[in-house]
């Protein structure tokens, strides 16, 4: 088979969770200047969520509902972007200040994600026990979930298609265009992009750009939340499900350039594409030459990883870096 | 009448590294005051100090009689001092209506768009640039967006890094007449750093030699220019 819809609708689900991830992260380190290590345990923290959502308002009794979304993209919003903006305000401004060096802040994210790590296998713990002791029959079978659940199963259809595939694209191109706007349309955001470029001439001009970075901060850590909500819907559930993302998040960052957030989207919704093509084909043409069924799921990341390769190799400063008149009018897209 | 600012026995410099000794200078109000010297005697830190960006061991600050010796860069902003670093004045990344409207960020915005468009008088040729991000000027372009930057807040001093710098000679000195003739239009008294010490010599009033980092000439900009010793020795003057 050339075209497989399924593998394209959960694809597209997958690949704007990425372009989410990638986006946010390009955010911080346009910010901070730091690879941030505990971005895609942020996305756990908003799957985690979808747990809480389901169990607290009673989804697991009446099966699939808008509610999931409704409660959940909200919440993991806000409590995601605390998260990060605590990590930003105790964790990484007060070293930042002493003069640690960037190589010292990065090694402080990767504490911060095994603190982060922990605090999740500390929730699903105490959930397990929620649910185990639960008088409630149904709530007694959600017991497996905060350790492997698969969360699809409460979430709402549009004809015949899981909402995350449509949802997912539509969460990316809202927020890339609603942070465009915000970025080049309002005062703060203006300010915003002023105080990354030069910190020391905003402060001047009375600009608080301690402020402007919490915000960013905030915003990245809400974005990385939401995009957690759409994740779960498409991999089980699991305090280090973040671990093996956030190989996939930094290459579409690379991809993209990590210094522009459009670019940084597209990075990451590519990436998501080139993994789950590149394992779903490599699987068919291996298949074929040896004759057997042949399964590459837990491969994916080589694919994140040669795209990081190839990027580095052909254009270290990323996709932003291309001239894209010039290849459009090359390939007669443009006149 | 009192200086508009007082240097009192300043010793300054970043970290533990001392650049300033003991120095001394008090500008009046509205004068063109010339800092010279040769490459790094401090010159530059000098006006970085006044402005509150390095640390100060030792000595006073005074502005218009209150003391900002050891303040903040935004606070001593707020009494009315403007300072134009030599490179990174300007947002490169934003257009220059970007830029502009950064420099009035905490006023109203009547009174911002008001300030802005007074300074679009006073500089036409920015009102032709608007909508072009600030890095596709030129050089003498950018200082001049600066100078409009700075001028949007209505400063009463303003402390000007080697202005010219880098900058064709043609450029230089009409970013040094605009200069001059912020002190004759708009009253303000200017303090400026300057690698061509000769133009700037004979357009200022006062004048100061720093030579590793002390003072060694206080007094009229013309005379130091006409000084039988100083010049020809530290400012490649001819005699």
């Amino acid at each position: 088979m050339v075209l497989n819809v399924q593998l394209f609708l959960d694809t597209m689900a997958y690949a704007s969770v990425l372009g989410l991830l990638s986006m946010s992260l390009t955010l911080t380190y346009i910010v901070s200047r730091v690879p941030n290590f505990a971005h895609a345990t942020f996305a756990a923290i908003g799957s985690y969520m979808v747990l809480i959502v389901v169990w607290l308002l009673g989804i697991y009794k009446t099966g699939p509902s808008w509610g999931v979304y409704y409660a959940s993209l909200p919440l993991s919003f806000i409590v995601v972007g605390a998260v990060a903006l605590l990590q930003y305000l105790i964790v990484l401004r007060p070293l930042a200040k002493k003069g640690i060096s960037i190589d010292g802040l990065m090694i402080a994210t990767l504490g911060i994600d095994i603190i982060l790590v922990g605090l999740l296998n500390i929730s699903a713990d105490f959930l397990e026990d929620i649910f185990q002791q639960s008088p409630d029959k149904d709530l007694r079978k959600l017991v497996t979930y905060p350790r492997s659940g698969y969360l699809s199963s409460y979430e709402p259809t549009i004809m015949g298609v899981t909402a995350s595939s449509i949802l997912g694209p539509l969460l990316l191109v809202v927020s890339t265009v609603g942070f465009y706007l915000f970025l080049t349309k309002t005062k703060f955001g203006t300010a915003m992009r002023a105080a990354i470029e030069n910190p020391q001439l905003a402060e001047t001009l009375g600009i608080n750009v301690n402020l402007v970075y919490s915000v960013s901060w905030f915003i990245a850590g809400g974005l990385a939340g939401m995009a957690g909500v759409i994740m779960v819907m498409t991999t089980k559930l699991n305090p280090t499900m973040g671990w093996l993302l956030i190989v996939s998040v930094f290459a579409g960052s690379i991809v993209g350039g990590l210094g522009s957030l459009f670019w940084g989207a597209v990075g990451g919704l590519l990436v998501g594409f080139l993994e789950q093509f590149g394992v779903y084909y490599t699987q068919i043409i291996l298949g074929a030459l040896t004759g057997e069924t042949v399964s590459l799921g837990n491969y994916r990341q080589v694919f994140s990883l040669g795209a990081i390769v190839v990027m580095l190799l052909v254009a270290p400063q990323g996709l932003a870096s291309l001239n894209w008149g010039k290849i459009l009018s090359r390939l007669g897209l443009r006149r | 009448m009192a200086p508009i600012l007082e240097v009192k026995g300043v010793d300054a410099g970043y970290g533990k590294l001392q650049i300033l000794f003991n120095v001394s200078m008090e500008v009046e109000s509205k004068d063109i005051f010339v800092i010279v010297g040769p490459n790094g005697s401090g010159k530059s830190t000098l006006l970085k100090t006044i402005f509150g960006l390095t640390r100060i061991y030792k000595g006073s600050i005074r502005f218009n009689g209150e003391e900002i010796t050891g303040k903040p860069p935004h606070d001593i902003a707020k009494t009315g001092i403007a300072y134009l670093p030599q490179t990174d004045n300007v947002f490169a990344q934003l257009t220059v209506a970007e830029n502009l409207k950064m420099a009035a960020y905490t006023l109203p915005s009547d009174l911002a768009e008001e300030r802005i468009s007074e300074v679009l008088e006073r500089f036409p040729l920015l009102k032709a640039r608007l909508k072009d991000k600030a890095m596709t000027l030129s050089g003498g372009q950018r200082q001049i967006l600066a100078m409009a930057m700075s001028l949007i807040r209505k400063p009463k001093l303003m402390l000007f890094d080697e202005p010219t710098a880098a900058l064709a000679p043609k450029l230089a000195a009409e970013i040094l007449d605009e200069i001059i003739k912020l002190r004759d239009e708009l009253g303000i008294t200017i303090i400026l750093v300057e690698q061509n010490a000769k133009k700037a010599l004979q357009m200022g009033d006062k004048a100061l030699l720093l030579v590793g980092g002390r003072v060694m000439y206080r007094g009229g900009a013309k005379e130091l220019l006409e000084h039988p010793e100083l010049g020809a020795l530290y400012l490649g003057l001819k005699k």
